[in-house]
């Protein structure tokens, strides 16, 4: 059963397309990774998905409802959540108070969640400002995720910033968060990551080249690496 | 009214302006209480005088903190006009003697002020190795009120003063503050002040860090929200004067509505060794915030005043 569809999307900025006629079907249920270098506008995409980024032309359904116009609290308010590759940082916003932001949550079950993000519990108190790193600010947005049930979670490059000691533990979270219920769309270049998908998606210059299985994707991927590294030597 | 009963009303008023009134009653606590030029209360502790005297409408404070006291409690500071109308005028003196050390409460607040004037000049000296935490935060009610804290405040060698000053609730006014601070050898100064404007607002923010000795370190950091139709210009003065004195100024103003922010921050370095940094971000909330807190479920509107409420605390 589809749960999320993308349909002729574009994208238009200054410089030109960065969405050019894109499609995509997720599965509900399934953990479908989306991979492609640096630049493609994978992005772009989970901003399109969220109602981050406006459209220029296509539609987005999710559910089989056309929420090309929704905003994005009433997006997430149906169930799309998103981590993003960089998310800011806020001054005067302790973690605690930023995880119960849209919920419900006890310091118990904020302890918790922190826990399993490999954050420690006294976390809670601290500010999510910038004295934060790097790794820690995304443990946070993990965390964030995982408060929700969300339907449909859209992780743009959960794995940036995270240590490789640690890699095994977020791919062991993702699993979960997906045994649960969420269907995931996970944007990434580390082939390691995308090992845990049921589908794959090679983006290529703002399309969906192929979707398959994530072996048979990863290693295409590798080519157009080599192919792009033959061209720019 | 007999003293028992303007008593109780102030505190009413106190509590009814968000604060808590447990401490004005605990002797514990040194604390003076003043209603428009009246001291309804004034405790002293162990280590700290108090002396007031009122002449030519001014009520004038003088408080001593002696030699290598640590004050265990803070000091409570309340000026309060509960009338619609009065010109409070006070004058303090606040002396930190060599090794003492305090934290200072100060609150003022004029819930029914229709035209409240509050004009505080004030004379802060940290002798060496001294410290003192200062808290001031203020309360204007529906209406606001014209005020002005104009403060002169010396730290010692080797002495720190961290002061904050909030106005956050209620309708501020015309608020003109003033601040200006002299740091001596290994001394620190950091200054935090967070307002929050709405209506016709007028607010005006002058602060001034001269790093004259050396190894000084100074802060001056400003957090203000003009929304509706009010008004904020903040002027921030930092001076590295001393060898190796080190200086951050940072000013952040949001604007909301038809709200006017001005931001100008004079950074002057006379010693080769000095350095001072600033930095100032005027306008909107920054929309990356707005755009992840809305990601939660927020609307525009709760992402706004999530992010403007953190600024400020
Ligand atoms: N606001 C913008 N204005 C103009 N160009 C933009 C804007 N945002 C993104 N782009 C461009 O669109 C392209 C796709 O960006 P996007 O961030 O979606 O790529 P990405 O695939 O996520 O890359 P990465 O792997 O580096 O994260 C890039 O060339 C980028 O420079
Ligand atoms: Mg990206």
């Amino acid at each position: 059963m589809i749960l999320l569809s993308l349909k002729h999307i574009i994208v238009k900025k200054e410089r030109g397309k960065i969405l050019d006629r894109l499609s995509l079907n997720v599965n509900k249920g399934e953990i479908h990774a989306i991979i492609g270098t640096n630049g493609v506008g994978k992005t772009t995409l989970a901003n399109v998905i969220m109602g981050l980024e406006k459209v220029s032309n296509g539609r987005i359904k999710f559910q089989n409802k056309d929420i090309t116009n929704l905003s994005v609290s009433k997006r997430a308010k149906i169930g799309i959540k998103i981590l993003q590759q960089n998310p800011p940082s806020f001054e005067g916003i302790k973690i605690r108070e930023y995880l119960k932001v849209g919920n419900e949550l006890s310091i118990k079950d904020i302890k918790r969640i922190l826990k399993k993000v490999g954050l420690p519990e006294e976390y809670s108190e601290r500010f999510l400002d910038d004295t934060l790193s790097g790794g820690e600010r995304k443990r946070v947005e993990i965390a964030s995720i995982l408060t929700s049930n969300p339907k449909l979670a859209i992780l743009d490059e959960p794995d940036s910033g995270i240590d490789m000691l640690s890699i095994s533990d977020l791919k062991k979270i993702i699993k979960e968060l997906n045994k649960e219920g969420t269907t995931i769309l996970l944007i990434t270049h580390r082939g390691e990551i995308a090992k845990i998908a049921d589908v794959a998606s090679l983006m290529c210059n703002g399309k969906i080249k192929k979707t398959g299985n994530p072996k048979e994707i990863s290693s295409l991927f590798k080519k157009e690496c080599k192919n792009e590294l033959r061209r720019r030597v | 009214m007999n003293y028992e009963d303007e008593f109780k009303q102030f505190v009413n008023a106190y509590e009814k302006s968000g604060y808590v009134s447990n401490n004005l009653f605990s002797p514990k606590y040194a604390k003076l209480i003043v209603n428009e030029s009246k001291v309804l209360s004034k405790g002293e502790v162990e280590g700290v005088s108090i002396k007031t005297r009122f002449k030519n409408g001014t009520l004038y404070a003088k408080i001593t903190i002696k030699k290598g006291v640590k004050v265990k409690y803070p000091i409570h500071m309340c000026f309060g006009v509960l009338k619609e109308k009065w010109n409070q005028k006070i004058h303090t003196t606040l002396i930190l003697e060599e090794g003492a050390e305090a934290k200072m409460i100060s609150h003022c607040f004029f819930p029914n002020s229709k035209n409240v004037f509050h004009i505080m000049k004030g004379n802060f000296i940290l002798k060496n190795n001294s410290k003192l935490i200062y808290e001031e935060e203020h309360f204007h009610g529906k209406n606001g009120a014209i005020v002005k804290p104009h403060v002169k405040i010396k730290v010692g060698k080797n002495s720190f003063y961290v002061s904050t000053f909030k106005a956050k609730r209620g309708v501020i006014g015309k608020l003109d503050i003033n601040y200006k601070l002299d740091v001596g050898e290994k001394g620190v100064a950091e200054l935090y002040t967070k307002v929050f404007g709405r209506k016709k607002d007028k607010i005006k923010i002058y602060e001034e860090v001269n790093l004259k000795g050396n190894n000084s370190r100074g802060i001056l950091q400003s957090r203000v929200a003009a929304t509706e139709n009010s008004q904020c210009n903040v002027k921030s003065v930092m001076r590295g004067l001393g060898n190796y004195s080190r200086g951050h100024v940072d000013c952040t103003e949001i604007i909301e509505e038809n709200g006017v922010v001005s931001a100008i921050p004079i950074v002057e370095v006379k010693n080769k060794t000095a350095h001072i940094t600033h930095e100032a971000s005027l306008g909107r909330v920054n929309k990356k915030q707005v755009d992840t807190l809305m990601t939660k479920g927020l609307t525009e509107e709760e992402a706004v005043e999530i992010i403007i409420r953190g600024l400020l605390r």
